[in-house]
């Protein structure tokens, strides 16, 4: 696709290009293609020698990571305007992982050798791009504090659980674990602390799940604590 | 004697077994429930918001065409 001419407007909205003057998008474009892809096509596959980098203007594209043991996880999606594909910033001459097209999808592709050029001579440009891995940085802390923050209550949920098939009994406020159990007994079963056992029993007592008093406590309503602790969503 | 909704559901799959298939049918979590010694079938249809005339129905009817265990 050599020679097409491709227009600055295509990309002069973008964060990413805002920066930049007209003259040094055309440059920019000019060394691009633009490439368009159909929904369920793969752009790249994870492992591939990355050639080149992209990004999209129009549709929605997912980047999935197969584990060594065969999960596959949605690491993220990509929208019109930001940049995919990007192996060099992770200092990788391979994909880390497999693009998948959502919607159909139009976006621009620079050979990858182009990469460091494209920033030395545009550092606005540069800027922009570490604008975008900052970005994607920013969501990956939150993921990380939500799934350890998923995972705690997780293992609570069933540490209650085994307490109301061990010593469960029912009562008119729901099921009494008869036996005195100590914040601290559920922080030792569960690998976790005395200070996040409070905090999720009492989140939880606000939620009407449990109910909470000195060694002692009442599942309110069981089969919700079942969904938490089997990682559904319980609302 | 048919099935009543004050019966455990763990109660229920360990003297019908058949009716296991009634609670995986329904998408049911009972099922090795932590909780299912004190779950009545009252309980489990509440908690999984389906009718329980209708589960009940269910249950005695897998019952009935299935082996009892003591």
């Amino acid at each position: 696709m050599a020679g097409q001419h491709l227009d600055p407007s295509l990309v002069r909205g973008f964060d990413l290009f805002r920066p930049l003057a007209d003259e040094e998008i055309e440059t920019l474009i000019s060394r691009a293609q633009s490439r368009r892809f159909a929904e369920g096509d793969t752009v790249f596959t994870q492992g591939e020698t990355a050639a080149a980098f992209f990004v999209l203007l129009h549709g929605r594209v997912k980047a999935i990571r197969t584990t060594p043991d065969g999960h596959q996880v949605v690491v993220r999606h990509v929208g019109p305007g930001e940049l995919f594909g990007i192996a060099p910033v992770l200092r990788s001459p391979v994909y880390p992982a497999t693009a998948v097209v959502v919607a159909e999808t139009v976006a621009l592709a620079w050979p990858i050798a182009d990469w460091s050029s494209h920033f030395l001579k545009h550092p606005s440009l540069a800027l922009g791009a570490i604008a975008t891995v900052g970005d994607r940085l920013a969501d990956a802390n939150a993921r990380i504090v939500e799934l350890s923050t998923e995972e705690v209550e997780r293992r609570i949920a069933h540490a209650l659980l085994r307490l109301v098939a061990q010593a469960g009994r029912k009562t008119e406020e729901g099921i009494l674990i008869d036996f005195p159990i100590t914040r601290q007994d559920l922080a030792d079963m569960t690998g976790s602390t005395l200070a996040t056992v409070s905090r999720t029993l009492s989140a939880w007592e606000d939620r009407g799940l449990v109910r909470n008093a000195r060694r002692r406590v009442v599942v309110v309503a069981p089969h919700r604590l079942r969904l938490i602790a089997d990682g559904a969503s319980e609302r | 004697m048919p099935i009543d909704s004050q019966e455990t559901v763990d109660e229920i799959m360990r003297r019908w077994p058949a009716t296991i298939a009634v609670f995986l049918r329904h998408r049911m979590l009972c099922i090795g429930c932590p909780v299912g010694h004190l779950h009545t079938v009252a309980d489990a249809s509440h908690d999984h918001g389906l009718d329980p005339g209708r589960l009940l129905a269910d249950l005695r009817a897998a019952a009935d065409g299935g082996a009892e265990r003591g």
